[in-house]
């Protein structure tokens, strides 16, 4: 199997900070990936380098077999697509100018958007059910909504592969299965995703592979069984966890709750 | 699917928006041309070439509608381009120290009585032009890190060389006599009342340049404007895209103010009364800025020539005290809200 994207010893450092040492996975066509691990284990700072909006101190990301590092930010944005944890738009775009810049890459510097990327644009928000926000002020959308405009934003990309970092924190639970069921129906379809999440339920309940990471580096890399054992969470996260099965077969990762030991 | 109109901009509103601007524009060059403390006879101006309604129009008020057209529309697009630029629909042109570094080249050309001219250009333009485009240089290599350009630190660096540059101004200007002192004054009140056509001759190259440069750059605006890493994962390249709107926004800047001192309100309020009528679409934005801009300075100086006559009002009094009251009544009535987006 020849893998889409490639990191390849990618080592990152800001000033004397080492953030990422020596990382190497690769990503298939069509895998939904979760980047798991601590607050500052170099989460954020890995997906950016594999969607080429940072380069790496040292090592080469390769998509299909391309270094990254040889290709424009514009070819790159047609084939990847990112969505930051938060974005702030300063000036009041509406919902549809919005989505709608995700065709950039596809235009030509002078270009107006023509019916074929109206309907692109248009299958985006369907598939995130943002439609009905159209007409609206993207300044005035709550938390999900915009989360879920900002994903169409990225679809319209048509892009091959989508990064995401933290897309359902911030999100109640209603709005972080929504995202969800999105991203898996898009999965389904062939788009290959990576995403960092927080929540370790939703990483193991919805993804196919996890990718945990420890102070910058791989502590773990496989099925969502293989990877969220208890030993290796509670010396990972430093905090006794505790793996609670269901019969039919889901597992949870909850905290071992001591109360009362204080005592 | 229920089937969704997606709004985009389309040439069919463009071109009418440009249209209808436009000859609002050409309106109100008419009105400055004819309007003034002294009637002309537009038909007389143009049967009798050498008649003195001819000199009036081609000589006194003409030379004053081109300079203010090209003013106002050069300093409307560059403060748009900057909002979207810095993200912050606060600034405006002079936001990153390019004011206070044409102001010191004026005063040092007018402490120095410096009165050589150099291809037809006074020394004062020159010297203002000079220290406003190394003001920007100075400004942008303090702000720049590696590969980014940090918003925030190249705001701090052009305020805080702004009042650098102001301390040194208030030094020289305490050291200049009375005359020198009364030149500095008005020159800082900034006017279009120029003289025949050549600091119209003279501004014209860098500021087309620069305007066409901005315009070029509509797109990626666009995306600068809804943020840098959005901009970037759809594409753009960020640092590129911020220093040719840095380069084009200064460029128009610097050949106004060296020639007409600096007018002020005109770049911020124009792009704002443009988005308000408009929306944030970069590509409609500056054309519809520029025209209103143009129109708007026109005017302006057609009410600070005819308001307490024979006396000739600073344009940038003008500007403000006509620009400031519409602008707030415009505020009223959209909400900040809306206005400001994210803030």
């Amino acid at each position: 199997m020849s893998a889409l994207l490639e990191v390849d010893g990618v080592s990152f450092s800001y000033g004397t900070a080492t953030t990422l040492r020596n990382i190497s996975f690769a990503v298939g066509s069509n895998d939904l990936l979760a980047l798991i691990g601590p607050n500052g284990s170099g989460k954020s700072t890995l997906l950016r380098i594999a969607a080429g909006l940072m380069r790496p101190d040292s090592g080469v990301v390769r998509l299909a077999g391309a270094s990254l590092a040889s290709l424009s930010r514009r070819a790159i944005a047609r084939r990847i697509a990112f969505v930051p944890q938060e974005t702030t738009v300063a000036f009041p775009f509406g919902v549809g100018e919005i989505v709608m810049m995700g065709r950039y890459p596809h235009l030509s510097a002078f270009g107006f958007e023509g019916e074929r990327d109206a309907q692109v644009a248009r299958e985006a928000m369907a598939a995130t059910e943002t439609l009905h926000l159209a007409d609206r002020s993207f300044a005035e959308l709550s938390g999900g909504e915009k989360q879920r405009v900002l994903i169409a934003a990225a679809l319209a990309q048509e892009p091959e592969i989508l990064v995401l970092d933290e897309p359902t924190s911030s999100l109640d639970l209603h709005h972080q299965v929504g995202i969800f069921r999105t991203l898996l129906r898009a999965n389904e379809r062939g788009l290959t995703i990576i995403a960092a999440l927080h929540d370790l339920n939703l990483a193991a309940g919805y993804c196919s592979r996890l990718m945990l990471l420890d102070s910058g580096a791989i502590a773990a890399i496989g099925a969502p069984r293989d990877v969220l054992t208890e030993t290796r969470l509670a010396a990972v996260y430093r905090t006794a966890v505790r793996l609670l099965g269901l019969p039919d077969g889901a597992f949870f990762v909850v905290p071992k709750y001591q109360r009362g030991s204080a005592t | 699917m229920r089937r969704q109109r997606i709004v985009a901009l389309t040439r069919r509103r463009l071109a009418v928006t440009t249209a209808t601007l436009a000859l609002a524009a050409a309106l109100s060059a008419a009105a400055g041309i004819l309007l003034g403390p002294v009637h002309i006879d537009w038909r007389a101006a143009l049967a009798d070439p050498a008649g003195i309604d001819a000199t009036i129009v081609f000589e006194t008020r003409l030379p004053r509608v081109v300079m203010g057209l090209l003013a106002g529309s050069g300093l409307s697009v560059a403060g748009l381009a900057i909002q979207a630029l810095l993200k912050n629909p606060l600034a405006e042109p002079f936001t990153l120290g390019i004011s206070s570094g044409a102001s010191l080249g004026a005063i040092l050309a007018i402490r120095f009585g410096l009165d050589l001219e150099i291809a037809g250009i006074g020394a004062l333009p020159l010297l203002s032009f000079l220290a406003s485009l190394a003001t920007v240089g100075i400004v942008y290599a303090l702000a720049r890190q590696g590969t980014a350009l940090p918003v925030s630190t190249l705001l701090l660096a052009g305020v805080t060389l702004s009042f650098f540059f102001g301390a040194v101004i208030l030094f020289i200007h305490y050291l200049s006599d009375y005359g020198q002192s009364y030149r500095f004054v008005r020159w800082m009140m900034g006017a279009i009342d120029v003289a025949g056509y050549g600091p119209a001759i003279s501004a014209a190259p860098l500021l087309v340049l620069g305007v066409l440069m901005l315009f070029s750059l509509a797109r990626p605006l666009n995306l600068l404007a809804a943020g840098d890493l959005f901009a970037a994962s759809r594409g753009v390249d960020v640092l590129a895209a911020q220093r040719w709107v840095f380069v084009g926004a200064s460029l128009i800047t610097g050949a106004i103010i060296s020639v007409c001192g600096p007018i002020g309100f005109v770049g911020l309020i124009v792009p704002h009364v443009t988005r308000l009528l408009f929306g944030s679409d970069h590509r409609l934005l500056l054309p519809a800025a520029a025209l209103i801009g143009a129109a708007f300075l026109v005017l302006c100086d057609a009410v600070a020539r005819i308001a307490v006559p024979p006396l000739e009002i600073p344009v940038g009094v003008v500007t403000a005290m006509l620009g400031g009251p519409y602008f707030l009544f415009l505020l009223r009535k959209a909400r900040a809200r809306v206005l400001f987006g994210g803030f």
